[in-house]
């Protein structure tokens, strides 16, 4: 390759990233837009406005989160002083944390918000207690199938880690 | 005081048409569907670019070039593992050999399927022979991947064995 398509192929890369972020940043404002209709039409229901409050702080969070771990920075400042075994334990190292805590950085944000929602459903003479529990039957069981998936994903970086050092 | 240190372009451009070929043949031994390829090729290219903003001089440019290289590959094989097909042992590449078929097979063929079978290897055996067909002493290369000159020897050793085989076995089935 060329300086120039290099150059022309980092500037897109840059592009790509800050149309990456707007369209993230769009996306959360939308969010947040539709949610006030929402809880204008909710207000007897001070549990569910409370609940969508949880829900989109819960996401800033994962959002947030998302972005501190994809640093462009700090991958080519370690792809280049670091030996390729090292760079190779240390991904794999990041990526087994990365599923080992996704119920701190993933599943607990959202926590909060999912819960509140289903009693102020339970609550609300419309739904009721029947429809609250299915819907907290099928948010734990993909809650738990997260953790579970995540959690065999660990083990198996975590065995590759072993043989690197043995 | 002017500076005279030579800047990102300069360094490219001397990495480029030093190493330019065998960023070529390293993007190979990561990658088998010729589209997916390029990008990974050009993603090495933007990475290396990049990188050198940051180059002091520590080590030589070629060690630079290379781990900056391997890691952005390396990276990409890891972020898309859940598609890949599972990269193997050595003993497991070894067993696939011997219990294939005899076939006739040609030079090229051959050389296709050494290709083949250095894509299959884990990143770290990986990196090693293909350090080691572009030339480079056990100390570079042991320099590059973090393994001791001794390991690496010992790497060597086992998979030019392998490959060895490979090629004899195509050369008995091309008489």
């Amino acid at each position: 390759m060329s300086l120039e398509e290099v150059r022309a192929k980092a500037q897109q890369f840059q592009k790509r990233i800050r149309r990456r972020n707007i369209r993230e940043y769009s996306a959360m404002v939308l969010a947040l837009v539709m949610a006030i209709p929402l809880a204008v039409f909710f207000r007897s229901f001070p549990l569910i406005v409370v609940a969508m409050g949880l829900i989109i702080a819960g996401t800033l969070f994962i959002a947030y989160q998302f972005r501190k771990r994809m640093s462009t920075r700090s991958f080519l400042a370690e792809a280049a002083s670091m030996s390729c075994l090292e760079f190779y334990r240390r991904e794999l190292e990041r990526q087994r944390d990365a599923n080992l805590r996704i119920w701190s950085w993933y599943i607990l944000p959202m926590l909060p918000g999912t819960a509140m929602m289903l009693i102020g459903m339970a609550l609300m003479p419309a739904l009721g207690p029947g429809v609250a529990l299915f819907y907290a039957v099928a948010f734990t069981a993909a809650f738990i199938f997260t953790g579970v998936a995540n959690k065999r994903g660990a083990r198996r970086l975590q065995q590759k880690i072993d043989e690197l050092r043995s | 005081m002017a500076d005279n240190r030579p800047t990102r372009d300069d360094l490219y451009t001397e990495a480029v048409a030093s190493c330019g070929s065998a960023l070529d043949r390293l993007a190979r031994a990561y990658e088998v569907d010729p589209d997916k390829r390029r990008d990974l090729l050009q993603e090495i290219h933007v990475a290396l670019w990049q990188s050198f903003e940051d180059f002091e001089g520590r080590c030589s440019l070629k060690t630079w070039v290379y781990r900056v290289a391997h890691n952005t590959a390396t990276s990409v094989v890891i972020r898309k593992k859940m598609r890949a097909p599972a990269l193997v042992d050595l003993e497991e590449v070894d067993a696939s050999v011997q219990n294939e078929s005899e076939q006739v097979l040609d030079h090229q063929a051959t050389l296709d399927r050494v290709w083949a079978l250095i894509q299959k290897l884990k990143p770290q055996d990986k990196q090693v022979i293909l350090l080691y067909l572009e030339g480079m002493d056990s100390a570079l290369i042991g320099e590059i991947t973090g393994f001791s000159p001794g390991n690496v020897a010992t790497k060597i050793h086992r998979i030019k064995n392998l490959l060895s085989r490979k090629f004899h076995q195509g050369e008995r089935s091309a008489k």
